[in-house]
Protein backbone atom coordinates (compact mmCIF):
# COMPACT_ATOMS: atom_id res chain seq x y z
CA UNK A 1 0.00 0.00 0.00
CA UNK A 2 1.47 3.27 -1.14
CA UNK A 3 0.99 5.97 1.46
CA UNK A 4 0.02 8.36 -1.30
CA UNK A 5 -3.19 6.35 -1.72
CA UNK A 6 -4.17 7.54 1.75
CA UNK A 7 -5.93 10.88 2.20
CA UNK A 8 -4.07 13.85 3.68
CA UNK A 9 -6.06 13.48 6.89
CA UNK A 10 -5.05 9.83 7.25
CA UNK A 11 -1.40 10.74 6.78
CA UNK A 12 -1.71 13.59 9.27
CA UNK A 13 -3.23 11.38 11.97
CA UNK A 14 -0.67 8.68 11.25
CA UNK A 15 2.24 11.10 11.43
CA UNK A 16 1.09 12.86 14.59
CA UNK A 17 -1.51 10.72 16.32
CA UNK A 18 -3.76 12.46 18.81
CA UNK A 19 -4.36 11.10 22.31
CA UNK A 20 -1.55 8.61 22.12
CA UNK A 21 -0.52 6.61 25.15
CA UNK A 22 -1.87 5.00 28.25
CA UNK A 23 -4.05 6.26 31.11
CA UNK A 24 -2.92 4.91 34.45
CA UNK A 25 -5.94 3.96 36.61
CA UNK A 26 -8.31 4.37 33.69
CA UNK A 27 -12.04 4.03 34.36
CA UNK A 28 -12.41 1.74 31.38
CA UNK A 29 -10.05 -0.32 29.24
CA UNK A 30 -10.84 -1.89 25.89
CA UNK A 31 -8.82 -4.25 23.75
CA UNK A 32 -9.64 -5.27 20.21
CA UNK A 33 -7.87 -7.47 17.71
CA UNK A 34 -8.35 -7.72 14.02
CA UNK A 35 -8.80 -11.18 12.55
CA UNK A 36 -7.91 -10.09 9.06
CA UNK A 37 -4.44 -8.69 9.62
CA UNK A 38 -3.57 -9.33 13.27
CA UNK A 39 -3.60 -5.68 14.32
CA UNK A 40 -4.25 -4.92 17.95
CA UNK A 41 -5.56 -1.83 19.70
CA UNK A 42 -5.72 -0.84 23.37
CA UNK A 43 -8.01 2.00 24.41
CA UNK A 44 -8.27 3.74 27.79
CA UNK A 45 -11.05 6.06 29.00
CA UNK A 46 -11.66 8.41 31.91
CA UNK A 47 -15.27 9.17 32.74
CA UNK A 48 -16.59 12.25 34.54
CA UNK A 49 -20.11 13.47 35.24
CA UNK A 50 -21.04 16.87 33.83
CA UNK A 51 -23.35 19.43 35.49
CA UNK A 52 -26.40 17.66 34.16
CA UNK A 53 -25.19 14.36 35.56
CA UNK A 54 -24.31 12.87 32.18
CA UNK A 55 -21.28 10.60 31.91
CA UNK A 56 -18.70 12.28 29.72
CA UNK A 57 -15.51 10.80 28.26
CA UNK A 58 -13.21 13.36 29.84
CA UNK A 59 -10.06 11.67 28.62
CA UNK A 60 -9.24 8.94 26.13
CA UNK A 61 -5.95 7.44 24.98
CA UNK A 62 -4.85 4.61 22.72
CA UNK A 63 -2.00 2.30 21.75
CA UNK A 64 -2.05 0.46 18.44
CA UNK A 65 0.04 -2.21 16.77
CA UNK A 66 -0.77 -1.95 13.11
CA UNK A 67 -0.53 -0.24 9.79
CA UNK A 68 -0.98 3.37 8.74
CA UNK A 69 -4.77 3.01 8.55
CA UNK A 70 -4.98 1.28 11.94
CA UNK A 71 -3.04 4.07 13.63
CA UNK A 72 -4.96 6.84 11.85
CA UNK A 73 -8.38 5.34 12.67
CA UNK A 74 -7.30 4.90 16.31
CA UNK A 75 -6.29 8.53 16.50
CA UNK A 76 -9.49 9.65 14.81
CA UNK A 77 -11.86 7.76 17.09
CA UNK A 78 -10.25 9.27 20.16
CA UNK A 79 -10.69 12.72 18.62
CA UNK A 80 -14.33 12.03 17.81
CA UNK A 81 -15.16 10.49 21.20
CA UNK A 82 -13.36 12.88 23.53
CA UNK A 83 -15.80 15.11 25.41
CA UNK A 84 -18.83 13.14 24.24
CA UNK A 85 -21.26 11.33 26.50
CA UNK A 86 -20.85 7.57 26.71
CA UNK A 87 -24.01 6.97 24.72
CA UNK A 88 -22.96 9.36 22.00
CA UNK A 89 -19.52 7.76 21.84
CA UNK A 90 -21.01 4.29 21.47
CA UNK A 91 -22.82 5.47 18.38
CA UNK A 92 -19.56 6.31 16.59
CA UNK A 93 -19.33 3.69 13.90
CA UNK A 94 -16.79 2.70 11.31
CA UNK A 95 -18.57 4.91 8.79
CA UNK A 96 -18.13 8.02 10.94
CA UNK A 97 -14.43 7.30 11.40
CA UNK A 98 -13.84 6.64 7.71
CA UNK A 99 -15.73 9.77 6.70
CA UNK A 100 -13.89 11.95 9.20
CA UNK A 101 -10.65 10.75 7.64
CA UNK A 102 -11.86 11.60 4.15
CA UNK A 103 -12.07 7.93 3.22
CA UNK A 104 -9.89 4.83 3.41
CA UNK A 105 -8.67 2.49 0.66
CA UNK A 106 -11.15 -0.35 0.25
CA UNK A 107 -8.76 -2.96 1.57
CA UNK A 108 -8.22 -0.89 4.73
CA UNK A 109 -11.88 -0.43 5.65
CA UNK A 110 -11.65 -3.19 8.25
CA UNK A 111 -9.19 -1.08 10.27
CA UNK A 112 -11.97 1.32 11.27
CA UNK A 113 -13.89 -1.55 12.87
CA UNK A 114 -10.95 -2.18 15.18
CA UNK A 115 -11.19 1.35 16.59
CA UNK A 116 -14.96 1.21 17.10
CA UNK A 117 -14.65 -2.20 18.78
CA UNK A 118 -11.98 -1.04 21.21
CA UNK A 119 -14.13 1.90 22.29
CA UNK A 120 -17.16 -0.36 22.78
CA UNK A 121 -15.02 -2.61 24.94
CA UNK A 122 -13.75 0.27 27.06
CA UNK A 123 -17.32 1.45 27.72
CA UNK A 124 -18.40 -2.11 28.53
CA UNK A 125 -15.49 -2.41 30.96
CA UNK A 126 -16.42 0.89 32.63
CA UNK A 127 -20.08 -0.10 32.96
CA UNK A 128 -19.39 -3.57 34.30
CA UNK A 129 -16.78 -2.34 36.79
CA UNK A 130 -19.25 0.20 38.13
CA UNK A 131 -22.15 -2.26 38.06
CA UNK A 132 -24.12 -0.01 35.75
CA UNK A 133 -26.93 -1.41 33.62
CA UNK A 134 -25.70 -2.89 30.35
CA UNK A 135 -28.00 -2.97 27.35
CA UNK A 136 -28.60 -6.19 25.45
CA UNK A 137 -26.97 -4.69 22.37
CA UNK A 138 -23.81 -3.70 24.21
CA UNK A 139 -23.58 -7.14 25.78
CA UNK A 140 -23.88 -8.84 22.39
CA UNK A 141 -21.28 -6.54 20.88
CA UNK A 142 -18.95 -7.26 23.79
CA UNK A 143 -19.30 -11.01 23.30
CA UNK A 144 -18.63 -10.73 19.59
CA UNK A 145 -15.49 -8.60 20.10
CA UNK A 146 -14.17 -10.85 22.89
CA UNK A 147 -14.52 -13.89 20.69
CA UNK A 148 -12.73 -12.17 17.84
CA UNK A 149 -9.88 -10.83 19.99
CA UNK A 150 -9.39 -14.29 21.49
CA UNK A 151 -9.06 -15.72 18.00
CA UNK A 152 -6.39 -13.16 17.12
CA UNK A 153 -4.47 -13.92 20.28
CA UNK A 154 -4.77 -17.64 19.59
CA UNK A 155 -3.40 -17.15 16.07
CA UNK A 156 -0.53 -15.10 17.43
CA UNK A 157 0.10 -17.14 20.53
CA UNK A 158 3.67 -18.00 19.58
CA UNK A 159 4.42 -14.34 19.34
CA UNK A 160 2.68 -13.52 22.57
CA UNK A 161 4.47 -16.38 24.31
CA UNK A 162 7.70 -15.07 22.89
CA UNK A 163 6.99 -11.65 24.34
CA UNK A 164 6.30 -13.09 27.76
CA UNK A 165 9.46 -15.14 27.71
CA UNK A 166 11.55 -12.20 26.69
CA UNK A 167 10.08 -9.31 28.53
CA UNK A 168 8.08 -10.35 31.56
CA UNK B 1 26.88 -24.13 -12.30
CA UNK B 2 24.86 -26.93 -13.83
CA UNK B 3 22.09 -24.60 -14.90
CA UNK B 4 19.44 -25.79 -17.33
CA UNK B 5 17.51 -22.57 -17.70
CA UNK B 6 18.21 -19.06 -16.46
CA UNK B 7 16.44 -15.74 -16.95
CA UNK B 8 17.48 -12.21 -16.07
CA UNK B 9 16.07 -8.69 -16.31
CA UNK B 10 17.90 -5.78 -17.83
CA UNK B 11 16.64 -3.12 -15.42
CA UNK B 12 18.23 -4.93 -12.49
CA UNK B 13 21.65 -4.05 -13.85
CA UNK B 14 20.77 -0.49 -14.89
CA UNK B 15 19.84 -1.44 -18.46
CA UNK B 16 16.63 -0.39 -20.22
CA UNK B 17 13.32 -1.67 -18.86
CA UNK B 18 11.33 -4.28 -20.71
CA UNK B 19 14.19 -6.52 -21.82
CA UNK B 20 15.30 -9.83 -20.42
CA UNK B 21 17.44 -12.76 -21.37
CA UNK B 22 16.92 -16.48 -21.37
CA UNK B 23 19.73 -18.97 -21.10
CA UNK B 24 18.93 -22.47 -22.33
CA UNK B 25 21.50 -25.21 -21.95
CA UNK B 26 22.26 -27.30 -25.00
CA UNK B 27 19.92 -30.21 -25.19
CA UNK B 28 17.08 -28.60 -23.24
CA UNK B 29 13.90 -28.38 -25.27
CA UNK B 30 11.33 -25.75 -24.33
CA UNK B 31 7.91 -25.01 -25.75
CA UNK B 32 7.49 -21.33 -26.63
CA UNK B 33 4.78 -19.34 -24.89
CA UNK B 34 4.46 -16.87 -27.73
CA UNK B 35 3.91 -18.22 -31.23
CA UNK B 36 4.03 -16.44 -34.56
CA UNK B 37 6.89 -15.24 -36.71
CA UNK B 38 9.48 -17.56 -35.19
CA UNK B 39 11.84 -14.82 -34.02
CA UNK B 40 14.57 -15.47 -31.45
CA UNK B 41 15.25 -18.97 -32.80
CA UNK B 42 11.58 -19.84 -32.56
CA UNK B 43 11.65 -19.47 -28.77
CA UNK B 44 9.80 -16.17 -28.58
CA UNK B 45 7.95 -14.82 -31.57
CA UNK B 46 7.41 -11.09 -32.08
CA UNK B 47 9.55 -8.32 -33.50
CA UNK B 48 12.71 -7.93 -31.45
CA UNK B 49 13.26 -4.78 -29.40
CA UNK B 50 16.67 -4.08 -30.93
CA UNK B 51 17.39 -0.86 -29.04
CA UNK B 52 16.47 -2.58 -25.78
CA UNK B 53 18.61 -5.61 -26.56
CA UNK B 54 21.65 -3.51 -27.46
CA UNK B 55 21.12 -1.41 -24.31
CA UNK B 56 20.93 -4.55 -22.18
CA UNK B 57 24.11 -5.92 -23.75
CA UNK B 58 25.87 -2.64 -23.04
CA UNK B 59 24.63 -2.62 -19.45
CA UNK B 60 25.85 -6.20 -19.06
CA UNK B 61 29.32 -5.27 -20.32
CA UNK B 62 29.54 -2.38 -17.88
CA UNK B 63 28.22 -4.50 -15.02
CA UNK B 64 30.76 -7.21 -15.70
CA UNK B 65 33.58 -4.69 -15.72
CA UNK B 66 32.50 -3.27 -12.36
CA UNK B 67 31.19 -6.43 -10.77
CA UNK B 68 34.14 -7.46 -8.65
CA UNK B 69 34.85 -4.02 -7.30
CA UNK B 70 31.19 -3.12 -6.91
CA UNK B 71 30.27 -6.36 -5.11
CA UNK B 72 33.08 -5.84 -2.65
CA UNK B 73 32.05 -2.22 -2.08
CA UNK B 74 28.39 -3.11 -1.53
CA UNK B 75 29.19 -6.03 0.75
CA UNK B 76 31.17 -3.66 2.93
CA UNK B 77 28.32 -1.15 3.03
CA UNK B 78 25.75 -3.91 3.53
CA UNK B 79 27.62 -5.35 6.50
CA UNK B 80 28.06 -1.89 7.96
CA UNK B 81 24.32 -1.29 7.64
CA UNK B 82 23.46 -4.66 9.17
CA UNK B 83 25.88 -4.23 12.06
CA UNK B 84 24.44 -0.86 12.98
CA UNK B 85 20.76 -1.60 12.45
CA UNK B 86 21.11 -4.60 14.77
CA UNK B 87 22.16 -2.18 17.51
CA UNK B 88 18.47 -1.24 17.69
CA UNK B 89 16.93 -3.15 20.56
CA UNK B 90 14.85 -6.19 19.58
CA UNK B 91 15.85 -6.08 15.95
CA UNK B 92 16.73 -9.16 13.94
CA UNK B 93 18.29 -9.98 10.61
CA UNK B 94 16.27 -12.12 8.22
CA UNK B 95 18.33 -14.59 6.24
CA UNK B 96 21.97 -15.55 6.51
CA UNK B 97 24.47 -12.97 7.84
CA UNK B 98 26.97 -13.57 5.04
CA UNK B 99 25.48 -15.91 2.45
CA UNK B 100 23.29 -13.24 0.89
CA UNK B 101 23.29 -10.89 -2.08
CA UNK B 102 25.84 -8.08 -1.77
CA UNK B 103 23.07 -5.50 -1.97
CA UNK B 104 20.40 -7.05 0.24
CA UNK B 105 19.48 -6.44 3.85
CA UNK B 106 16.26 -7.59 5.48
CA UNK B 107 15.32 -6.99 9.10
CA UNK B 108 12.53 -7.69 11.49
CA UNK B 109 11.60 -5.40 14.37
CA UNK B 110 9.52 -6.64 17.28
CA UNK B 111 6.24 -4.94 18.19
CA UNK B 112 5.84 -2.80 15.09
CA UNK B 113 4.22 -3.22 11.74
CA UNK B 114 6.03 -2.93 8.43
CA UNK B 115 3.72 -0.69 6.46
CA UNK B 116 3.83 1.95 9.19
CA UNK B 117 7.58 1.62 9.21
CA UNK B 118 8.12 2.10 5.47
CA UNK B 119 5.64 4.97 5.42
CA UNK B 120 7.56 6.84 8.12
CA UNK B 121 10.81 6.16 6.27
CA UNK B 122 9.22 7.48 3.11
CA UNK B 123 8.50 10.77 4.90
CA UNK B 124 12.29 11.04 5.26
CA UNK B 125 12.89 10.12 1.62
CA UNK B 126 14.04 6.57 2.36
CA UNK B 127 12.61 3.87 0.10
CA UNK B 128 12.28 0.41 1.60
CA UNK B 129 9.86 -2.45 1.27
CA UNK B 130 8.13 -4.73 3.71
CA UNK B 131 6.82 -8.27 3.77
CA UNK B 132 3.96 -7.15 5.98
CA UNK B 133 0.50 -8.31 5.01
CA UNK B 134 -0.78 -4.79 5.57
CA UNK B 135 1.14 -3.42 2.62
CA UNK B 136 0.00 -6.01 0.14
CA UNK B 137 -3.20 -5.92 -1.84
CA UNK B 138 -4.08 -9.42 -0.68
CA UNK B 139 -3.29 -8.85 3.02
CA UNK B 140 -1.01 -11.90 2.76
CA UNK B 141 2.55 -11.58 4.06
CA UNK B 142 5.60 -12.08 1.84
CA UNK B 143 5.71 -15.67 0.60
CA UNK B 144 9.50 -15.45 0.48
CA UNK B 145 9.80 -14.61 4.18
CA UNK B 146 7.29 -17.33 5.06
CA UNK B 147 9.23 -19.79 2.90
CA UNK B 148 12.46 -19.14 4.83
CA UNK B 149 10.62 -20.01 8.02
CA UNK B 150 9.42 -16.70 9.42
CA UNK B 151 6.15 -16.56 11.28
CA UNK B 152 3.40 -14.22 10.13
CA UNK B 153 4.14 -11.82 12.98
CA UNK B 154 7.78 -11.68 12.01
CA UNK B 155 6.97 -10.95 8.39
CA UNK B 156 4.58 -8.29 9.72
CA UNK B 157 7.43 -6.21 11.11
CA UNK B 158 9.94 -6.82 8.36
CA UNK B 159 11.89 -4.23 6.42
CA UNK B 160 13.97 -4.75 3.30
CA UNK B 161 16.58 -2.18 2.40
CA UNK B 162 18.59 -2.76 -0.74
CA UNK B 163 21.72 -1.04 -1.97
CA UNK B 164 22.76 -0.17 -5.48
CA UNK B 165 25.74 1.14 -7.34
CA UNK B 166 24.64 4.69 -6.53
CA UNK B 167 24.34 4.05 -2.79
CA UNK B 168 27.06 5.78 -0.83
CA UNK B 169 28.31 5.54 2.70
CA UNK B 170 26.61 8.82 3.52
CA UNK B 171 23.26 7.37 2.36
CA UNK B 172 23.77 4.54 4.83
CA UNK B 173 24.68 7.00 7.57
CA UNK B 174 21.50 8.93 6.81
CA UNK B 175 19.37 5.78 7.12
CA UNK B 176 21.11 4.96 10.39
CA UNK B 177 20.34 8.44 11.71
CA UNK B 178 16.62 8.09 10.90
CA UNK B 179 15.69 4.43 11.35
CA UNK B 180 16.26 4.01 15.11
CA UNK B 181 14.05 7.02 15.84
CA UNK B 182 11.27 5.79 13.59
CA UNK B 183 11.34 2.36 15.24
CA UNK B 184 11.29 4.02 18.66
CA UNK B 185 8.38 6.24 17.68
CA UNK B 186 6.29 3.31 16.41
CA UNK B 187 7.04 1.32 19.53
CA UNK B 188 5.66 4.18 21.58
CA UNK B 189 2.43 3.82 19.64
CA UNK B 190 2.36 0.02 19.95
CA UNK B 191 0.69 -1.68 22.95
CA UNK B 192 3.02 -4.67 22.56
CA UNK B 193 6.12 -4.40 24.69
Amino acid sequence: MDYQTYTKKVVKHFKCPKNLGKIENADGFGKAGNQICGDEMFLYIKVKKDKRGREILSDIKFQTFGCVAAIATSSMITTLAKGKTIDEALKIGKKDITEALGGLPKIKQHCSILAADALTEAVYDYKSKNKLPISKELKEEHERIQKQTKEVEEAHKDYIKFERKQFR
Amino acid sequence: MNIDLLTGSSHKIYGPKGVGFLYVRNGIEITPLIHGGGQEFGKRSGTENIAGIVGFASAAELAKKEMKKESARQIKLRDYLIKNVLKIEDSHLNGHPVKRLPNNTNFWFDFIEGESLITHLDFYGIAGSTGSACSSKSLEPSHVLLAIGLKHEQAHGSLRLTLGKYTSKSDIEYVLSVLPNVVKRLREISPLK
